[in-house]
């Protein structure tokens, strides 16, 4: 849209935006894997994700993916970084599964689709 | 006691129907085991919203089919006017855009970052909120959206209904005095109800089925209720009660439809006599005529297809990545197995049915057809729940005595799905088969028999042969419904496992229309083809 002269105006009004910054703090989603119970190839699969931790792989996927980096040194990818530091929600991720259903007869009682 | 060969043809039906059965016999059970927790809080607050917005879905989906499919159908059986010929078919192609497809199309051309909108902004220099726009995200938009694909339901009964009324009919009414507009009301429209009503009640089936369009619009139906139940709340028992009261209302539908189809026969008793000549129109209203019939192929299949082809084709090389080619090797080889499966199975129910009159052979079938009036959302959860305890077992025992873990056996497979298209689909199969075999004298197979053939062999070298037309017309239709199947496919597919119909809907829910674009115009094109075969149909039945 920025190369576009007629979007050029509309496409510089949008802004990056911290939700719940005096709070608790934006919500944080990761991109997570697991192998499960019967899965053929299981070795493999614990060598993939090790792979996946490694400083180098995360480097590629920060960059190619645009997603934070999990592991400590990495850099994230420079449009991430140009969007500026956030206070992330800590909430623990299990917690999230625990709840859902709970969550979702929240939405249901406040009228949220 | 009947001998054993009667018995071997009386299991070979009764068990594959009671399996085809039990989907919707579970559905019905978890009646009896309710949740009650989670039921409670469902009816304190989104039954209530379930059950409208269902219900003025498929009534509203109902009316707009009956007005733009009796209209139509109205004017071309009635009167001589340009492109009639062509317009009597091309009014069938809606049949071939999925409801989900043409609803994100018309989402992607009338949003606000849309051709619409934005042609109107610019052209009268308008910003956002100086103007109003109908939102097509919407109940309205939804009916709408539903009208314009199931209306050809009701257009195909109504067309034969209408010509099959007699000349003399339309006489008699002129000669006491009625106008054209008379005759309709008050003698056309009363005799061909049973059709119109028939028409009308699958449409709104459809309706109620339907669980990508008010999804993708953000309505709160039964449909997506029981998703956002099982796979939000975790609650199966409360996903399968919500599916029971959904099937409930759908089957009130189907005895109304039944009911009301009962009549068709005292009305047309005597009275196929001659077809009344197409009345000639002046030309200016022949013009108008041809428009009013034009409007409904143009909305319906014309302009969302073209939109569809000008997303898909400026990148389509980019888009035709092998991904996609695994995407059509999927969903052809899966529709082609489950089309398979389904006509074979259908042979099976048809031909027993023939060969026998006991009622263990011919009570189930019915039964087992069921599945087409029942969405296919419910149909899931029907043949996952009995599956999943089936694996669950299975896996025990055979940790116990053998010492191996089956894993999901049936449920995490394709098993499950062809299951479920069975369940679905019988219905479409058996109705092309027995209407095939009714076609074929019962002397026909006493002549093979007193030669000397078995069954088997009447069925290999007399039926077959003659059935061909049926079969295939069979394996099509299944084929085209299974591509378009989605909510099944949805839930049931094994993991890693992705085919054209899911893949338009993940693309959709990111909202990535443009690249949704060509796996939808790929379901559409080959959508086409039983259309085609059908309108064939329907003029061949006409001629004789």
């Amino acid at each position: 849209m920025l190369a576009d002269p007629q979007q050029r105006a509309t496409a510089e009004k949008v802004k990056v935006f911290w939700p719940d910054q005096d709070g608790k703090g934006a919500h944080i989603n990761i991109s997570g894997a697991a192998v499960t119970a019967h899965a053929p190839n299981k070795t493999n699969a614990v060598r993939l994700l090790e792979y996946m931790v490694t400083a180098q792989a995360q480097q590629w996927y920060a960059e190619t993916n645009h997603e934070y980096p999990v592991v400590a040194g990495v850099q994230a990818s420079d449009l991430l970084q140009q969007m500026g530091e956030f206070k992330a929600d800590k909430l623990n991720m299990d917690k999230l599964g625990e709840l859902n259903g709970e969550a979702i007869r929240v939405m249901d009682r406040a009228g949220w689709r | 006691m009947l001998p054993l060969k009667a018995d071997i043809w009386r299991w070979s039906v009764l068990i594959p129907a009671l399996l085809l059965a039990m989907p919707v016999l579970v559905i019905f059970g978890s009646v009896f085991s309710p949740d009650v927790e989670v039921w409670r809080h469902l009816r304190q607050t989104v039954l209530a919203d379930y059950i409208i917005n269902s219900l003025l879905l498929a009534f509203g989906t109902g009316a707009g089919a009956l007005l733009i499919g009796t209209g139509t159908a109205w004017l071309v059986s009635q009167y001589q006017f340009v492109g009639r010929r062509l317009l009597q078919w091309l009014l069938l192609l809606p049949l071939a855009m999925p409801a989900y497809i043409i609803a994100y199309t018309y989402t992607g051309m009338l949003d606000f970052a849309g051709p619409v909108q934005g042609w109107l902004r610019e052209s009268f220099g308008w910003a956002y909120g100086d103007y109003w726009f109908p939102e097509i995200r919407s109940l309205s938009g939804a009916i709408l959206m539903l009208s314009l694909v199931l209306y050809p339901y009701v257009y195909m009964l109504a067309r034969n209904a209408f010509r099959e009324q007699s000349g003399s009919m339309l006489e008699a009414s002129r000669t006491l005095g009625f106008s054209p507009r008379q005759h309709f009301w008050k003698v056309a429209l009363p005799l061909a109800r049973p059709a119109l009503l028939t028409g009308a009640a699958l449409a709104m089936m459809e309706a109620f089925a339907d669980y990508g369009t008010v999804q993708y619009f953000g309505i709160a139906t039964f449909t997506t209720g029981i998703f956002r139940t099982w796979f939000g709340m975790g609650s199966q028992g409360g996903a399968a009660q919500l599916a029971a009261l959904l099937s409930s209302f759908v089957l009130v539908l189907l005895v109304l439809e039944q009911w009301s189809r009962r009549k068709i026969r005292y009305f047309f008793q005597g009275q196929r006599q001659q077809i009344s000549p197409l009345r000639q129109l002046p030309m200016p209203r022949q013009l108008l005529v041809a428009l009013i019939c034009l409007l409904p192929v143009l909305l319906g299949f014309i302009v969302p297809a073209s939109q569809l082809a000008s997303w898909a084709l400026p990148n389509w090389l980019v888009l035709l990545t092998p991904d996609f080619g695994w995407l059509i090797w999927n969903s052809f080889s899966l529709a082609a197995v489950a089309a398979i499966l389904s006509v074979m199975l259908a042979l099976l129910f048809g031909y027993a049915s023939r060969l026998r009159r006991d009622p263990l052979v011919r009570l189930p079938v019915p039964l087992a057809a069921l599945g087409y009036a029942i969405p296919g959302t419910v149909i899931a959860i029907g043949v996952m729940i009995p599956l999943a305890w089936l694996d669950r077992n299975i896996d025990l025992l055979a940790e116990q005595w053998f010492d191996i873990r089956t894993g999901l056996l049936l449920s995490g497979t394709l098993f499950a799905l062809l299951l479920a298209y069975s369940v679905r689909f019988l219905a479409v199969s058996l109705h092309s088969v027995e209407a095939g075999l009714e076609r074929i004298k019962p002397s026909m197979d006493n002549a093979a028999r007193s030669l000397g053939a078995s069954p088997l062999q009447v069925l290999h070298r007399v039926h077959v042969p003659l059935l061909r037309g049926s079969v295939l017309t069979a394996l099509m239709l299944v084929f085209v419904d299974v591509l378009k199947e989605l909510p099944a496919t949805l839930i049931l597919r094994p993991f890693n496992f992705n085919t054209l119909a899911v893949r338009t809907y993940e693309l959709a829910s990111d909202e990535r229309l443009a690249d949704a674009a060509l796996p939808a115009l790929a379901i559409v094109c080959v959508s086409i083809i039983p259309v085609i075969l059908l309108s064939r149909t329907l003029d061949a039945s006409r001629g004789s």
